[in-house]
């Protein structure tokens, strides 16, 4: 009995010693992630964004939608991603072999018509059943293939993709119209810079028009309540906090911004990866993030991105310096023929800085 | 958008869980005393419930920090737009009659009415606003020069100078290029481009050459300067390291500075791969021929590195007409995708009759194909 006793003392213990260090973990990481918060609120401002704009020094991005049977809300997402504010982007959706009607209610809604595409196969994929483009939007590219999961879809959509620049997105998210403009900008400015994340809100409660966020509210359920309390605490303490130590290992599956040449020379998302929050496939959840998946409501990528440079992480080491955006100066840029080996996806490019809106 | 009092917040966010956490470390403490014996059982409820109440009032602090924190900015945006409603349609009043603007000292939002003005406002307008600003003696030059400004401080205040534009704020802007921090090197940068008139465009300049600032920040530095940057692009090019000359290089193209196309072509010969390619992209966008240089160009087409090629084969248009059409005939051959892809784009630009032949009846089948499909591009497209 007093062996059962002391073996309970003993646990209370461990528990308490537990928490004693997380909260610690805590402390430190709302420290170094808040801090990091209010200098990125600067350094991304307005003006910044507004000279981006003006003087053409962005770089072109290729979103890549990977889609599985999303008849409902597929039309509306795309129809966000469309209306971002970037001056040069094209929407690449990938059918990943839908049993429902997706690739049918793209027709309608775009006007698809079947064309013949000349295609790098640079990453294995399952075969193309169709290419599509829209009449309505020449930036819109739909293509239709067997399936083969998220990462499948997402390598389909790289070897589609023409621009320096690919940002993968989860079909049932929508962006914040400046996210691509934020993110990107990080690319221009720091050319050892290989990934961008976002921060991720769960959509509950807010008021959302033809895929446009126009008003941000609290929902009413206390669990999806706690849901916005727990991504809060994910990306602006959690995320923030690794991203200040240049420590972040991965970049949600629902908006991340990556190199194509690089993710193309590490063979781009190894297949049978789990994926974003909600999709298919892609680089893992963030913590507290994208498992929600059971609450309702999409998720809704914000302004605070995420950024990354590659020297510290030993295996990127050799991609991170030839292929600086700088050769192909915002066009075509020619992947690697000497593909690396699959290391991971894209998600662990790099250590990542938090910003906010 | 991120408010005043940041700073006590995070501080007190830490404070809190780092209470907690030394609530925690006690009882850990308290009750491995206990485990061992040295603590009696009213010590350990003694510090048991000592923990409790720290951490209570910890949360309690935060939970009434973060009401009143949110209560009061929500007061002060709304004073804050308000007073910014009221001042701006004054200035605009005074500038476009003539009148005086209304008395100094003004108020934060009044000051950031004017900068919106300077923004928007270009030649004798813009300069009177700036007058306006000088007056108002604006209080962005003190973080910079203080030793206890936050970054975050300093870096609101260079966006300030940077949209207000006042020459003689140069120098202070100018002295963060060697700060340690490369963010604030890069606000500094932008903000210097804006504000660089005459001899300080000379200065940046070679405050730029010793930034040691990355490639794309030198360039987001020359775009905006415009057509000020000229003589900076010079000196680049003549002192400038690896990353400066192709800031350089990007920028004539990007600028279209005509003047110094002559100055590219030595570049193409350049040890450096990417060097080469910015000063190929730079001949492309002005469209100038590389006369003399043709068989550089061409000597370009059959280096290994797959960019060069690509850039290669969309200058080919710009060299003599039958020496361009052989030269994209067997660029079509290319191994590369990319490669091949570009000689396509720049065999529809120069000759579509060609494409069209190319398509039908070129040796190689990639070729063939990659010609088809910028052709049914070109037709998509028109």
């Amino acid at each position: 009995m007093e062996l059962l006793a002391w073996l309970l003392y003993a646990y209370q213990f461990l528990v308490l010693y537990y928490f004693a260090v997380l909260n610690f973990l805590y402390a430190t990481f709302a420290l170094f992630g808040l801090r990091m918060v209010a200098r990125y609120a600067r350094e991304l401002s307005e003006l910044s964004l507004k000279d981006l704009l003006e003087r053409e020094a962005y770089l072109p991005v290729s979103i890549l939608v990977p889609t599985y049977n999303e008849e409902k809300t597929i039309a509306a997402s795309v129809r966000s991603f469309l209306a971002l504010r970037y001056p040069e982007f094209e929407v690449i959706v990938v059918c990943d072999g839908p049993r429902d009607r997706t690739l049918e209610v793209l027709k309608e809604a775009f006007r698809l018509v079947r064309v013949d595409w000349v295609f790098k196969r640079a990453l294995p994929t399952k075969p193309i059943r169709g290419v599509y483009r829209s009449l309505t939007y020449p930036n819109l590219l739909v293509v239709d293939k067997e399936n083969g999961g998220k990462a499948d879809a997402l390598n389909a959509g790289l070897n589609f993709a023409r621009y320096p620049l690919f940002c993968g997105v989860d079909a049932d998210s929508l962006l914040d119209p400046e996210a691509l403009l934020r993110a990107s900008r990080l690319f221009l400015e720091d050319e050892r810079v290989l990934a961008v994340g976002g921060t991720i809100r769960p959509l509950n409660g807010a008021r959302v028009r033809e895929g446009i966020v126009e008003e941000l509210r609290l929902p009413r359920g206390f669990l999806e309540k706690m849901q916005i309390i727990e991504y809060a605490r994910a990306f602006f303490m959690g995320r923030a906090g690794w991203s200040a130590m240049n420590a972040l290992l991965i970049i949600s599956g629902a908006f991340g911004l990556f190199r194509r040449s690089e993710a193309i020379k590490v063979g781009g998302v190894p297949h049978g990866h789990s994926g974003g929050g909600h999709g298919a496939g892609g680089p893992p959840p963030p913590e507290g993030a994208g498992r929600g998946a059971g609450l309702p409501g999409p998720l809704y990528p914000g302004p605070h991105l995420l950024h990354g440079g590659p020297r510290r992480l030993g295996h990127l080491e050799a991609a991170a310096e030839p292929l600086a955006p700088g050769p192909l100066g915002g066009a075509l840029a020619p992947p690697g023929h000497a593909l690396q080996p699959q290391v991971r996806p894209p998600g662990p490019f790099g250590h990542a800085l938090l910003l906010p809106l | 958008m991120w408010r005043r009092g940041e700073r006590l917040y995070a501080l007190l966010v830490f404070l809190v869980v780092a209470l907690e956490a030394l609530a925690l470390g006690g009882l850990v403490w308290v009750f491995s005393g206990r485990l061992l014996g040295t603590f009696d059982y009213p010590m350990a409820r003694l510090h048991l419930l000592r923990a409790l109440f720290l951490t209570a009032l910890a949360l309690v602090v935060l939970g009434a920090y973060v009401l009143v924190y949110h209560a009061y900015t929500a007061l002060k945006e709304a004073r804050d737009k308000a007073l910014y409603e009221r001042y701006l349609p004054a200035f605009t009043e005074a500038l476009f009659s003539g009148t005086k603007p209304p008395p100094p000292p003004w108020p934060e939002p009044a000051l950031e009415a004017l900068l919106h003005l300077r923004e928007m406002l270009k030649g004798e307008m813009g300069e009177k606003v700036a007058r306006w600003l000088r007056r108002g003696r604006p209080p962005w030059a003190f973080p910079l020069k203080s030793r206890w400004a936050s970054h975050p401080e300093r870096l609101e205040a260079l966006e300030a100078l940077g949209l207000a534009r006042l020459p003689e704020t140069l120098e202070a802007i100018l002295s963060y290029l060697e700060h340690w921090d490369p963010v604030l090197r890069r606000a500094a940068a932008r903000a210097a481009a804006r504000v660089a008139q005459g001899k300080g465009v000379l200065h940046l300049g070679e405050a730029l050459l010793k930034a040691g600032l990355p490639k794309g920040a030198l360039l987001e530095a020359l775009l905006l300067l415009g057509d000020r940057a000229e003589p900076v692009v010079a000196l680049f090019l003549e002192k400038g390291g690896r990353g400066e000359v192709w800031a350089a290089l990007e920028a004539i193209g990007r600028l279209h500075l005509h003047g110094l196309a002559e100055r590219v072509l030595p570049f193409l010969e350049a040890e450096d791969p990417e060097v080469q390619a910015a000063a190929l992209r730079a001949l492309a966008r002005l469209g100038y021929p590389p006369v003399g240089y043709e068989d550089v160009v061409l000597g370009l087409l059959r280096r290994e590195e797959e960019f060069l090629r690509v850039h290669a084969a969309r200058l080919l248009p710009l060299l003599p007409q039958n020496l361009a059409r052989r030269a994209l005939w067997e660029a079509l051959k290319d191994p590369s995708f990319y490669v091949r892809r570009a000689a396509a784009e720049a065999l529809a630009s120069l000759d579509l009759e060609l494409l069209r032949k190319a398509a039908e009846a070129h040796p190689d089948p990639y070729g063939r194909a990659m010609a088809a499909q910028v052709l049914r591009e070109v037709a998509w497209n028109s």
